[in-house]
This record gives structure tokens, C-alpha cells and sequence, in this order.
């Protein structure tokens, strides 16, 4: 141990200035000075760096937790914005999104005596004729294809291609007629009225067929959103269990805790 | 984004909990550290660490921010450290609990410390302990604080209302004596 015979003005308040490097320039610029010359300085200086560096190494016991209640955490990760959009006015605005694509599309569905009844465009409908009356659909048969669920994809295709080779079918039957008429030949305006009127007939009919397949479709997909949706809603409801209940747990143990009562 | 110690004060004065529980968070480590080592007992230092945010909980609404918060904090623990003491007439500091098993602490270490490493740490921890038990409670109080906590010593002086000269005096000492005790133990 240092023997001090040092008397360094305030030598002890500066030493310890000194060690914790907490000095003014001046008043270290001078005792650095000091300490060149100074033997018990630059002893005690060392050892009470020692004694620093044994302090440092004694640490406290790290207990798992320190308090008895446990502040909450901040959440983890922010959600995006439209999680924070209420489920039901997601529902709303995919119910918008539909009928305006509808309005967008002149969609009219009627359902009458004549049975349900669909038609899109801005052209003017067809005036009504027995063969276009034939044409709508059966309400039975909308109704047994709108209102089951289980029309698949499969289904979907293959009325699809039926409605492509038909479709084929009657350019190959317009390509013929026009071959049988000899180029020239002149058809009475009775024969020819005849035949626009059945092409249009059998084009209105193949449109209002496939406009019911995309009716069960958009069915479908409106029924998918839907199931989704619930989905989520479920979800939500089991994050904002998981995530609060916890956490209100916490509080209201801080909250008997705080209470005078309490304790 | 990390708020300041100050803006989540002001927020919790405004009633955001959740803000108050950041300021728990980050500071109960200290805390609990500053009292352990001037009280040297584990289930004392949890108390009065509790104690101390449940005091800040209710005062946080007096607090003006003339000090920092963390100075603030660190008065309501140090004095209740100090009532502690008084109360339970118990001499500050010292030894490890009797039942601390070094098989246990050497079963708990890290990954690269040998048992020899977690036995010479648990000898110093009893020795340093030992040490700071002899000193008088404002030269202990400035050593953890200045050599733990890294207050400045004008904040050490505001804390204990004394000059600073005096701190620098009180810290010198404390040091002087915790060389003279520890030179004594590795005789």
C-alpha cells in the first residue's frame, strides 16, 4: 500500500476526478503534470485501478423476471393497414366492388313467370318470341345450378367446351349455307329474314347460357369470399385473445397490486 | 421507434400505460441492480425494486422533469434502500444466501465457463460484498452509482444534496478503503 506524502492541493477530490476521467482540461492538463513527478500518485492511481477493475467484475444475480407483475411488451410486428379495416367493412366493400362491376356490365337478372331471366350488354333485348321465350332458362334448372354449391371447376370447363363446339358447330353450319347458295343467286327476303333471326335465336340462347355459368361462378366465388372472410374473422378473434388476454391478465394483476387493498 | 425517456414520461402522465410499462422495462435492470448492491440480498432488492415503480406509478403525475427521469428514479430507490436498512436494522450488503450451492451456480454457467471460472466469480462476489459492507453508506452509494450506473458527479451530488467536492471526496475514500479491505483479503 501508497505511503501518502503528497500534498497536491484537493488531492483527493482531483484523484478521483482523475480516475473517472470527470476532469476540466485544465485541471487535468496540470495534474498529469503532477503525476510525471509524483510517485505516490502514480501508485495510488494504479491501485485504485485495480480496485475499479475487481469492481467491475462483481455482478448481480440475474433473476428471470425482477418484478412481480410483468409490463407488457410492445406487439412484435405492426399489422398492416387493412388488417385494421373491420372485417364487416371488407365484406362491404367486396359487395361494392360486385355491384358495380354489375352496373359496369348492364347485368339485369329478372325472375318471372317465364322463370329466371339474365341478360348484359348495352344492347336492347331481343324483342320477345316464342323461340327466345324457349331460350330462357328454366327456372328449374337455374335454380338447381345456382343454388348448388358443388358445381366445380370440372363442371365449369366442360360446359365451357360444350358451349365453344357449339359454337363451332354453327360456323361450320353458316360456312355450309353459304356454300349451298350459289354466288348470285338471289334469296327471297322471307328465306334470308328466316335464317338472321334463327342465327340470332341460337346466339342469344348460347349467351344466356353462359351467362348462367357465370352467375353460378360469381355464385361461387361470392360464397368462397364469404367463407374467407369468416376465416379471418375466426383468426382475429383468436389473435386478439392471444395477444390481450395476456396482457389484461398482466394489468389487472398491476391493478390489485396498486390497489391499497390489495396487498 | 425508441422514445426518449422524457417523451414517454409525458405520455404516461397523459395516461398511456403503455408507456409507463417502457419505462419499467427499461429500467428495472438498473434498478434492481442498484438496490441488490446496496442492500446485497436478492428478495430485498425485487421488493424495493417493485416498490420503487409503484411509487413512480403514483407520483409520475408530480414529475416536471426538473431532473431526469432516471435521476428521479434512482432517488425514490436509494431512499427507499436506506428506509429498508433503518427498518429492518440489518447491516448493508454482504454473503451470498447460505444455501447457494457453487455445483448449482456451475450447473447454470455459460456455455464457455469452467466450474473453476463460476467458483473464483462466486469468491469475488462474496469478497467484493465483504468489501463494500465496511464502507459508510454515502461512499457506497456514490461508488455503485458512479462506478455502475455512470451518473456524472454533479448528478451523484444532486441526488445525495451535498457539494460536489464532497462526492469526489466520499468516492475517493470509499475507494481507499474498499484496496485497504481487499488487499486484506488475498492475504
Amino acid at each position: 500500500m501508497t505511503d501518502i506524502t503528497c500534498t497536491y492541493p484537493d488531492r483527493e477530490a482531483v484523484l478521483a476526478g482523475y480516475l473517472y476521467d470527470d476532469l476540466e482540461t485544465a485541471e487535468r492538463v496540470a495534474f498529469d503534470t503532477h503525476v510525471m513527478t509524483c510517485l505516490p500518485c502514480r501508485s495510488e492511481i494504479a491501485e485504485l485501478r485495480q480496485v475499479r477493475t475487481t469492481l467491475g467484475r462483481w455482478a448481480p444475480p440475474e433473476p428471470a423476471r425482477v418484478l412481480a407483475f410483468e409490463p407488457r411488451t410492445p406487439n412484435p410486428e405492426p399489422r398492416t393497414w387493412w388488417h385494421h379495416v373491420p372485417v364487416w367493412a371488407q365484406v362491404a366493400a367486396a359487395i361494392l366492388v360486385l355491384g358495380v362491376s354489375a352496373s359496369i356490365a348492364n347485368l339485369d337478372i329478372r325472375y318471372d313467370s317465364r322463370g329466371l331471366n339474365v341478360t348484359t350488354g348495352w344492347s336492347k333485348p331481343a324483342p320477345v318470341t316464342p323461340a327466345a321465350m324457349s331460350a330462357t332458362v328454366a327456372p328449374a334448372a337455374v335454380a338447381e345450378t345456382v343454388s348448388s354449391d358443388s358445381v366445380s371447376r370440372e363442371e365449369f370447363n366442360q360446359l365451357r367446351a360444350q358451349l365453344q363446339s357449339e359454337l363451332r358447330a354453327r360456323a361450320s353450319m353458316v360456312r355450309a349455307a353459304s356454300a349451298v347458295v350459289p354466288a348470285g343467286a338471289t334469296m327471297t327476303d322471307g328465306e334470308f329474314e328466316r335464317r338472321v333471326r334463327a342465327l340470332l335465336d341460337e346466339s342469344e340462347k348460347n349467351q344466356k347460357k353462359e351467362l348462367a355459368v357465370r352467375l353460378v361462378q360469381m355464385q361461387r366465388d361470392f360464397s368462397a369470399l364469404l367463407q374467407n372472410e369468416r376465416g379471418q374473422t375466426n383468426q382475429l378473434f383468436r389473435d386478439v385473445t392471444n395477444t390481450y388476454g395476456p396482457q389484461l391478465q398482466n394489468q389487472q394483476k398491476q391493478i390489485n397490486y396498486l390497489l391499497p387493498a390489495g396487498r | 421507434m425508441t422514445w426518449s425517456d422524457e417523451e414517454l414520461v409525458t405520455r404516461s402522465i397523459g395516461g398511456d400505460a403503455e408507456s409507463f410499462n417502457q419505462l419499467v422495462l427499461r429500467w428495472e435492470r438498473p434498478i434492481y441492480a442498484l438496490a441488490y448492491r446496496t442492500l446485497g440480498r436478492e428478495e430485498d432488492a425485487r421488493d424495493v425494486c417493485q416498490e420503487t415503480f409503484l411509487r413512480a406509478f403514483r407520483a409520475i403525475g408530480g414529475f416536471r422533469g426538473q431532473a431526469k427521469f432516471s435521476s428521479w428514479l434512482y432517488r425514490i430507490a436509494l431512499n427507499l434502500c436506506r428506509d429498508w436498512v433503518r427498518r429492518q436494522r440489518r447491516t448493508p450488503i454482504v454473503q451470498l444466501p447460505e444455501d447457494v450451492d457453487v455445483m448449482e451456480l456451475a450447473a447454470e454457467r455459460g456455455p464457455t465457463e469452467s466450474i473453476e471460472d463460476v467458483v473464483a466469480r462466486n469468491d469475488l462476489t462474496r469478497v467484493v460484498e465483504r468489501a463494500m459492507a465496511k464502507l459508510p453508506e454515502e461512499q457506497r452509494t456514490a461508488i455503485i452509482l458512479k462506478e455502475y450506473h455512470g451518473l456524472t458527479f454533479q448528478e451523484i451530488a444532486d441526488l445525495a444534496g451535498c457539494p460536489l467536492s464532497t462526492v469526489k471526496t466520499r468516492l475517493y475514500q470509499g475507494l481507499a478503503v474498499l484496496r485497504r479491505e481487499l488487499a486484506k483479503s488475498e492475504k
